[in-house]
């Protein structure tokens, strides 16, 4: 076996083992996932933009992993414009939500104080 | 030459190799502490950095996948536009999620000083009240200890002083 092959089998193995780690730890728990869909307002109502940036990255991931698998050129393949513009305005949607909430928090911060 | 190549190229392979293990060894271990590796400032989880996370692998193995596949190729394999943008969204996401976050310090509240709801409220006011009257009965306490000890030690000087009077008086 060349060295070449032996590096391989080592980055590769490194890469998934860190993935199995961190995937072991988010689904024991010793990784935090404590309010990652709701709102960080106190309510602990549910999130609808964070909701829907998990769906769309999980879609986008999926649908990516699977042109790869696909993929005999030996090149990485693109991410068409459509996916970019979903992944784009999902985020755009949750950063305004998040804003939004940290501005009402202060101000009803503001109101309280005075 | 040859043989020199092969010796760095084993010593690499080692390299590498014990550095990924140690690195894998010590998160399982917790050595290197992965409990807040989504975590925002006020210590509930972030789904900017879920998203991070989830990109970064996909991107990593898949990067990876096509390096094996040219293996009769030289070079690095073209990063394509559109995988640059997808990694661009999501970092931006990111910082401007953490701007965001770090711009609100009742949302900085670490999570173990209050409920880890971001804001204050009567379950935390509460805390900090029992936490006040058992730190001021603690308090109490030692204030009284102390006065025995002060009392205790006035009255052994005035002991020692009634001695050192008769002491004096006996010698004249």
């Amino acid at each position: 076996m060349s060295l070449v092959r032996v590096l391989h089998f080592e980055l590769l193995g490194f890469l998934c083992l860190l993935a199995a780690v961190v995937l072991f730890k988010i689904v024991t728990r010793q990784v935090n996932l404590e309010g990652l869909i709701t709102h960080k307002d106190g309510s602990d109502q549910v999130s609808p933009e964070r909701i829907q940036l998990l769906l769309a990255t999980l879609a986008a991931s999926a649908t990516y992993f699977s042109q790869v698998a696909s993929n005999t050129s030996g090149r990485l393949p693109d991410i068409s414009p459509q996916w970019l513009y979903l992944l784009g305005g999902s985020s755009g949607i949750y950063v305004a939500g998040k804003a939004w909430v940290t501005y009402n928090i202060k101000k009803r911060g503001l109101g309280g104080s005075s | 030459m040859s043989l020199m190549a092969q010796v760095c190229g084993f010593v690499l392979c080692l390299f590498v190799g014990a550095l990924g293990l140690t690195i894998i060894v010590y998160i399982w271990n917790g050595k290197i502490d992965l409990s807040a590796l989504l975590s925002e400032a006020n210590g509930q989880a972030s789904m900017s950095r879920f998203q991070l996370l989830i990109f970064t692998f996909v991107i990593a193995i898949s990067l990876f996948e096509m390096v094996e596949m040219r293996v009769n190729a030289t070079g690095f394999p073209d990063i394509p536009n559109g995988v640059l943008t997808l990694l661009g969204i999501s970092a931006s996401t990111y910082a401007v999620g953490k701007g965001i976050s770090y711009s609100q310090p009742q949302l900085m509240k670490p999570k173990a000083s209050g409920d880890g709801d971001g804001d204050v409220d009567g379950s935390d006011a509460d805390a900090a009240a029992a936490a006040a009257q058992a730190a001021a009965s603690q308090a109490a306490v030692h204030a009284a200890t102390a006065q025995q000890a002060v009392q205790q030690t006035a009255t052994n000087a005035a002991r020692a002083q009634q001695a050192a009077d008769q002491a004096t008086g006996g010698q004249t």
